[in-house]
């Protein structure tokens, strides 16, 4: 009777620690804003398009694990054309802060790689500039990221102590609300937190045999751009 | 002294650049206050005040140790870890070491009983989701209780919903909006089981904003037949038959509704009240004697009044392929249809029963459409619709206006017929160039109606529009014919700084029939109507700020049977913010609106002279309106409490001074001037939230209204004050077990003053709802104390229901159904018929039984 009583209580207490967090995130990508005539209009009208499709996105945090992968249908806005596929719609990034480890599916063009890393230790700037995101008081970090090889800016909120992010981001003193790269051109906003006590989301760890860091990603992906584009010069003369 | 001042802040900058290049480093420990543990994962951040911008960081390891570079003189260091309290230390350049000892915010929580919950909202962008399971307690049957449920949602009778105040415009099962024309099928028809989730949003269309109630079902509910049948029989002599079937598809959408019944009753109805005196006729014919009036214990009881009606109804809608979608309903209503009366269908199809036939009992109908809807490609939108409607309705006696006592007035109007049938066909395509939008409409409608004193039928009517809209907002042509009608509409707007500048233009001629049986009297109009309008709207943002302003100017010359001009100028100014901390919003508006018109009455016009029903009085000849109006707006919504808050308070007032010259036309009462002054003040607050297993909501609503009318009748001048003061208290609680209690408390108080009477009426209602569910039996009584103080009489009324199921299969239960119908006890419907109704005493009403019924119900 006693040991039952004792697993109940430690069962119980398991369950009372638990808690979960999900956010909302919504990306979107602005058209560039260039007048290149050189550029087809249907390229042009894609680029438009892109620019008005918001896509959504979930963080999930149960415990010492998040995964962050693109939102259910139900909660996807119809705008935009749906035929456009959205960058990172295929991607998902699991995080294991006890381990220190994180695992994700990244698509580039045409290919998915799977990722294994340990959880980097990014080396943020801090800023004094802040802003309000939902309500909450927001500060403003920058870093550059090798795997979107552009200067990232993070606005985090130290009212939620969570050191996490959308994508492979995180590791700065609050929870990331808003993430803009490219000149702010592509952002992931947080439209919606639910702290959950008591309530344990079910984190599915991702399962891959051949797997690279997240360098070696970066160096792939700069290959491939680099070759796209040395092909395309070649092209033109 | 400059030397030493110099100095100093060289010194100064010397030692401060010293600090920024070699900074101090401060390590230490985080623990738990409770246990002693170390805290691993906590963050550490320095800022040089407490809600300052993080300077340094670090997380603390596995041993809950941690390190900080300090470059700053004085400051905080803070510790934050989710789930525990943060706590903050002083520090300045000296610190080295600091040792945090946290609490834990679980431990705190459970300590002040405040229980985890789960969060019934999700918020995304302008969308609302609930979450229904986190407001229900199980003993919810339909959509309609579900939505009654929800923090903020109200639902009517009549199927109108409101959302934090606002209504709803469209009713959507899985985005698809074919059940909005006939919306009471889906709120009582579908199972409270079957809904996943519910979202609210607006949408912005062309005419303004649409807001829109969403319907998501569980997956196990979609793509097959759902519904249930219900039938059973009892005493005395009663009977009830539903069925509900629907199947919501990826692309095919049914819903089946079925209902007959003849268990809905007035508790003490005015047919009470006529049997009570020996018949209607009776009544009637001995009114002049007897000058006796309907007490009004007999009106007003519409609260308890039910559905007692036939109605069969069927909706679809079916995706031919991805571009194009076959949509409509046929709809039969029979009897007292009060549950469809204010349905959408009607209200769409311009047959609102509501304002002009809520006197009417005894109608019937039917009502199709079927509609094809299309795109071609991503640039253009076809629709071809048919429409048909027959609709028969009877005035019955409570056509009479008792209230006025102008029963000598009476004129029984029945068999009123009404049958139109419509095509209509739409093409919506943007076009290439210039980003315009080009919409054309071709559409034929014929009407008939005929009512037993007056006879109109409007001929076929061919209309065509032709609309050049340009996506930009820089450009918008209208055009339009319709038989004798010529319409042209020019729109220019200008966008600058969300600055909104229209022009408009219209003519228009048609003309009016008119034909009057019992005047034997017939004739056309030539209606002429030109209409020249300015208007400026600016919207301007600053940060969390809103400003709106909105001003217009109309001129009108219209040219019926008198020649009229009217000048309408309203102005209109709103601030908006949006507050901080939370999903919150305020709003502050004043608006003004003016009108100015003059009418010249022709003289001597055979059939307008002859006529007492027909554009009587349409325009006034000269008057004047004005009216102010301040009101205010404040919302908010709290996630992590499932709370929701609203405020609504408006201020009015508005004078009227219209004079009428009517010295030629003899029918006519001669009015010569009369002025209104109207003051009115509106406050609606609503406070709902769910804490735990515990569900609490309040709403108060006040309105206070204040008339004064002088009117100079014949040289006579007769003022009257009229105010009405009311306040609206709703309580509701609702306990989340297997065994339930729900109570609910309404107090209404509204005094009357009327020509030196004075009245102070005072009505509440007291509901207690005790509920048992569990292991498949379902137990519930409920019992309502309606109390009405009205001047120096007093009521008291009681009404009991109880209703017991039983799961006997998966798919089967039974089902009893009791009411008591508590009415009139014997004295006083003696008292009643000898004309010695004793308006002092209270009175109770009782009377048994109501009736029992018996049944099965099986769940598809």
């Amino acid at each position: 009777m006693k040991f039952l009583i004792l697993f109940f209580t430690f069962w119980g207490c398991q369950h009372l620690y638990c808690q979960s967090m999900e956010i909302e995130y919504i990306y979107q990508k602005q058209g560039s804003t260039s007048n290149d005539s050189n550029v087809p209009e249907e390229l042009l009208e894609i680029r438009k398009e892109r620019a008005s499709k918001k896509t959504s996105f979930t963080l999930q945090q149960a415990n010492n694990q998040s995964e962050f992968k693109i939102s259910p249908s139900i909660k996807q806005q119809d705008n935009g054309i749906s035929e456009l596929r959205t960058s990172y719609e295929g991607d998902v990034y699991y995080k294991d802060f006890d381990s220190k480890i994180i695992l994700g599916k990244a698509t580039y063009l045409f290919d998915s790689y799977s990722i294994k890393d340990q959880l980097n230790n990014f080396d943020w700037q801090l800023h004094a500039d802040f802003e309000y995101i939902l309500g909450y008081k927001c500060y403003k970090a920058t870093m550059y990221d090798c795997e979107e090889d552009t200067e990232i800016v993070a606005w985090y909120t130290p009212a939620i102590p969570v050191p996490n992010g959308p994508l492979h981001i995180g590791g700065l003193p609050g929870l990331i609300l808003k993430l803009a790269f490219y000149d702010g051109k592509t952002t992931f906003v947080a439209q919606n937190i639910d702290l959950l006590d008591g309530v344990c989301f079910d984190i599915e760890i991702p399962k891959s045999k051949k797997t690279i860091n997240l360098t070696d990603f970066c160096n792939k992906k700069m290959e491939i751009y680099n070759g796209l584009y040395q092909r395309a010069v070649n092209e033109s003369k | 002294m400059k030397l030493r001042l110099i100095g100093l802040l060289i010194w100064f900058g010397f030692s401060n650049a010293w600090g920024q290049n070699n900074p101090s480093i401060i390590q230490g420990t985080v623990k738990d206050s409770l246990t002693n543990e170390r805290l691993e994962r906590v963050i550490i951040q320095l800022s040089d005040s407490i809600d300052g911008a993080v300077i340094s960081y670090d997380i603390t390891d596995l041993e809950g140790k941690f390190e900080l570079k300090n470059p700053i003189l004085q400051g905080f260091a803070t510790a934050n870890l989710l789930g525990y309290h943060s706590k903050s230390i002083a520090i300045d350049s000296n610190t080295t070491h600091i040792e945090f000892s946290l609490s834990d915010l679980a431990y705190k929580l459970e300590e002040v009983s405040v229980k985890a919950f789960k969060s019934g909202f999700i918020k995304n962008g302008d969308t609302i989701v609930y979450k229904p399971e986190v407001f229900l307690n199980g003993t919810e049957t339909n959509l309609h209780d579900v939505l009654n449920r929800l923090p903020g949602v109200d639902v009517l009778q009549n199927g109108e919903i409101t959302v934090n105040g606002k209504k709803v415009d469209k009713l959507q099962l899985e985005g698809s909006d074919f059940m909005n024309a006939n919306r009471n099928a889906a709120l009582l028809g579908i199972s409270a089981s079957n809904i996943a989730d519910i979202e609210h949003y607006t949408q912005a269309e062309w005419q303004g904003e649409t807001s829109i109630l969403n319907i998501h079902l569980n997956s196990d509910a979609k793509n097959k037949m759902e519904g249930n049948v219900r039938g059973g029989a009892g005493f005395v002599k009663k009977a009830t038959i539903e069925s509900n079937l629907y199947r919501i598809g990826e692309r095919t959408n049914v819903f089946f509704r079925f209902k007959i019944n003849n268990i809905e009753q007035d508790p003490v109805s005015l047919a009470d009240f006529y049997q009570l005196n020996g018949g209607m006729f009776h009544f009637l014919k001995s009114i002049e004697s007897k000058k006796n009036t309907i007490p009004s214990i007999f009106l007003n009881q519409e609260k308890h009044k039910q559905q007692q009606f036939l109605i069969p109804s069927f909706n679809f809608s079916h995706k031919i392929n991805a571009t194009s979608t076959l949509s409509g309903y046929l709809l039969n209503i029979n009897g007292q249809a009060k549950e469809q009366q204010n349905s959408e269908l009607l209200q769409s199809e311009n047959f609102n029963l509501t304002s002009q036939n809520a006197k009417l009992l005894h109608y019937r109908g039917v009502f199709g459409k079927i509609e094809y809807q299309a795109k071609p490609d991503k640039k253009s939108n076809l629709t071809l619709s048919y429409i048909s409607n027959h609709f028969y309705q009877k005035e019955d006696n409570k056509g009479i206006d008792i209230l006025q006592n102008t029963l000598n007035n009476f004129t029984l109007k029945s068999n009123e017929r009404t049958n139109k049938q419509a095509i209509f066909l739409n093409y919506n395509r943007i076009l290439n160039f210039w980003g315009l939008v080009l919409n054309t409409n071709f559409g034929t409608t014929r009407n008939f109606n005929d009512l037993q004193n007056t006879l109109s039928n409007e001929p076929s009517i061919l209309w065509s529009e032709f609309v050049l809209n340009q996506k930009l907002n820089t450009a918008n042509l209208n055009l339009k014919t319709q038989n004798n009608t010529a319409f042209i509409d020019i729109n220019l707007k200008k966008k600058w700084a969300n600055f909104q500048n229209t022009l408009s233009a219209n003519y228009n001629f048609d003309k009016l029939n008119i034909n009057t049986v019992l005047e034997n009297t017939n004739g056309q109009i030539n209606r002429q109507t030109n209409n020249l309008g300015i208007s400026n709207h600016l919207k301007y943002h600053l940060g969390r700020l809103s400003l709106g302003l909105l001003s217009q100017v109309q001129l009108y010359h219209i040219n019926t049977l008198q020649t009229a001009n009217k000048v309408f100028y309203p102005q209109k100014f709103s601030i908006t913010y949006n507050l901080p901390g939370a999903i919150q919003m305020l709003n502050l508006s004043f608006s003004t609106q003016q009108s100015l018109s003059n009418v010249d009455l022709p003289y001597n016009f055979t059939a307008f002279q002859n006529t007492n029903i027909i554009e009587k009085n349409l325009v006034s000849p000269f008057n004047f309106k004005h009216n102010k109006s301040v009101s205010l707006f404040y919302y908010k919504l709290s996630i992590l409490h499932n709370r929701t808050i609203f405020m609504m308070a408006n201020y009015g007032f508005s004078d009227k001074i219209a004079g009428t010259n009517t010295q030629n036309l003899p029918n006519f009462q001669l009015i010569t001037n009369q002025i209104t002054n109207n003051k009115q003040f509106f406050a609606h607050f609503g406070y709902e939230e769910k804490i735990g297993k515990f569900k609490s909501a309040i709403s108060v609503k006040s309105t206070i209204n204040s008339i004064i009318q002088t009117l100079y009748i014949e040289g006579f001048e007769l003022s009257r004050t009229t105010q009405n003061a009311s306040i609206n208290i709703a309580y509701n609680s609702l306990f989340k077990k297997a065994f339930n209690v729900e109570t609910t408390l309404n107090i209404n108080y509204f005094g009357l003053f009327f020509l030196q009477s004075n009245s102070k009426n005072i009505d509440y209602s007291l509901t207690i709802k005790p509920s048992y569910l569990k292991n498949g039996y379902k137990l519930e009584v409920e019992y309502e104390l309606f109390f009405q103080k009205i001047n120096q009489e007093y009521r008291n009324t009681h009404y009991v229901n109880f209703i017991a199921s039983k799961k006997i299969h998966s798919k089967w239960s039974c089902f009893t159904e009791c009411r008591h119908l508590l009415q009139l006890n014997k004295d006083v419907q003696k008292s009643l018929v000898n004309n010695q109704f004793n308006q002092t005493q209270q009175i109770t009403y009782f009377n048994f039984p109501g009736y029992c019924i018996f049944g099965l119900e099986y769940f598809f």
